[in-house]
């Protein structure tokens, strides 16, 4: 199999981000590595005809959400969403408030927590999030609205101090 | 806004605690995309085999292919190892392993420095591929490359025959070096292995590691591929795979691999597969014929 500098390149170039968005899409990190190089090695396979095209990043992390999804269809999630969050102290600091975003975003159905990551951390469109999950603009609106408000519901009592509309 | 707080803490989630990298994922994914190009082509035979008619299997002869070099060196070499895939000595079963897959425990041979090291060059990776092949094969055009750029970040290096036939069986037998760190990435059987696939890793005395992986093949009907990986910190990862069909049309699936489990050890273990090897060996291998590899899989 041979590796291109520029695949070696783009893969040091990208990998940092591809494991911050599939540990927001998965919650741990090593499982976020295997999805990562999940990730990088079907980016390789495919790589003289993506590298043609010049749609690398956007291919690599389209193989990333379809192999985190394909994982959650195949096997049995070991998390366990729950309907109320941990308890947390009266005056919740910056860390606790990430721990609820995680713990909030563990709680949503796999496609549903894809939209929020490809959304809100990756900036991606609508129109993006829906060619990479393979579904109508209209899903990605719905599902947005939907996750959005769940976890509003879950951050609320967390930050009474924002005012959370929609 | 909820929009902004949720992407302002999933910014600050990932941010802030971030840990770093365990293994090295470029390298793992080159090593994870030649097991996918390998079961690829693989996969891609045995649908050949079932869809084609039964045809008789022709080895290319040799002796054309190879300099005269090559073929002293062929004929003079001594026999890699004896006895047929039912007798294995020293073995050990896999706990995991299929039914009648058995393992051998390797044995690290002695390492040796090279004297007047240079950098290993395709010619090299070839006659060290036929070096290792038991005295008594026959093999095609011996395919190799390696990286024209020394100081690449990830290095690599390759030779493959695409068909060997030895009195054990037919097939196809190929090394992969990868540059290794101190770490063994992506080493190791699967954490959970597929129906069909058996593997065993042993740890060597010096932080060596020998995975030991056999796949499919049952009833002779679909391809076989044994796969014996070697790590050795700082120096070079080898994985050395065979599979019992050759790559070459009509991809005939042959009842046994071409190497013994003992003969494929002995070929992994050998101390020179590394980026660096003998000036003198380089010069007796320069008028080896080698063709660049060919990953297209046709």
């Amino acid at each position: 199999m041979d590796c291109p500098d520029e695949f070696t390149e783009f893969a040091a170039a990208e990998m940092a981000r591809l494991r911050r968005t599939a540990y927001l899409l998965c919650g741990n990190w090593h499982t976020a590595e295997d999805l990562t190089q999940i990730a990088l090695t079907k980016t390789l396979l495919s790589w003289r005809r993506i590298s043609r095209q010049q749609n690398a990043p956007a291919y690599a992390h389209r193989v990333l959400v379809n192999a985190y999804l394909a994982g959650r269809r195949s096997r049995k999630s070991s998390e366990v969403p729950v309907d109320r969050m941990p308890e947390s102290s009266a005056h919740p600091t910056p860390a606790d408030l990430r721990l609820v975003l995680l713990g909030a975003l563990a709680t949503l159905p796999p496609q549903a927590r894809a939209v929020v990551v490809l959304r809100y951390w990756e900036d991606l469109s609508v129109d993006e999030v829906a060619a990479i999950l393979g579904c109508s603009t209209g899903n990605v609106k719905s599902q947005s609205a939907r996750s959005l408000r769940k976890l509003r519901d879950r951050l609320g009592g967390s930050l009474p101090e924002l005012a959370l509309t929609d | 806004m909820i929009e902004t707080t949720v992407r302002q803490l999933l910014h600050e989630a990932v941010e802030d605690h971030e840990p770093p990298f365990t293994r090295d994922l470029v390298a793992g994914a080159v090593r994870g995309a030649r097991r996918s190009r390998r079961r690829h082509i693989a996969a891609g035979i045995s649908v050949a085999v079932a869809a084609g008619p039964a045809l008789a299997f022709g080895m290319p002869a040799l002796a054309g292919a190879l300099s005269p070099a090559a073929q002293s060196h062929q004929q003079g070499a001594a026999p890699a190892a004896a006895g047929s895939n039912s007798a294995h000595p020293g073995v050990t079963v896999s706990p995991a392993g299929s039914p009648g897959v058995l393992f051998i425990r390797p044995t690290q041979p002695p390492q040796r420095a090279e004297a007047h090291p240079v950098p290993i060059t395709s010619q090299s990776l070839g006659q060290l591929l036929i070096d290792d092949l038991p005295a008594d094969s026959t093999f095609g055009e011996v395919e190799a490359s390696t990286d024209a750029n020394p100081g690449a970040t990830l290095r690599s290096a390759d030779a493959w025959f695409n068909n060997v036939s030895t009195p054990a069986g037919s097939g196809t037998v190929q090394v992969s070096l990868l540059a290794a760190g101190q770490q063994a990435f992506d080493f190791g059987c699967p954490a959970a292995t597929a129906a069909g696939v058996s593997c065993q890793v042993y740890h060597l005395p010096g932080g060596a590691e020998v995975a030991e992986e056999y796949s499919g093949g049952p009833n002779g009907k679909t391809p076989a591929q044994v796969s014996v990986s070697v790590f050795r910190p700082n120096v070079a990862q080898v994985n050395v795979t065979e599979s019992n069909s050759a790559m070459v049309p009509p991809n005939p699936v042959s009842k046994g691999e071409p190497l013994t489990l003992s003969q494929l050890l002995r070929l992994a273990l050998d101390p020179r597969w590394r980026f660096t090897i003998g000036q003198s060996f380089v010069q007796h291998a320069s008028n080896l014929p080698v063709a660049p590899l060919n990953t297209s899989g046709s």
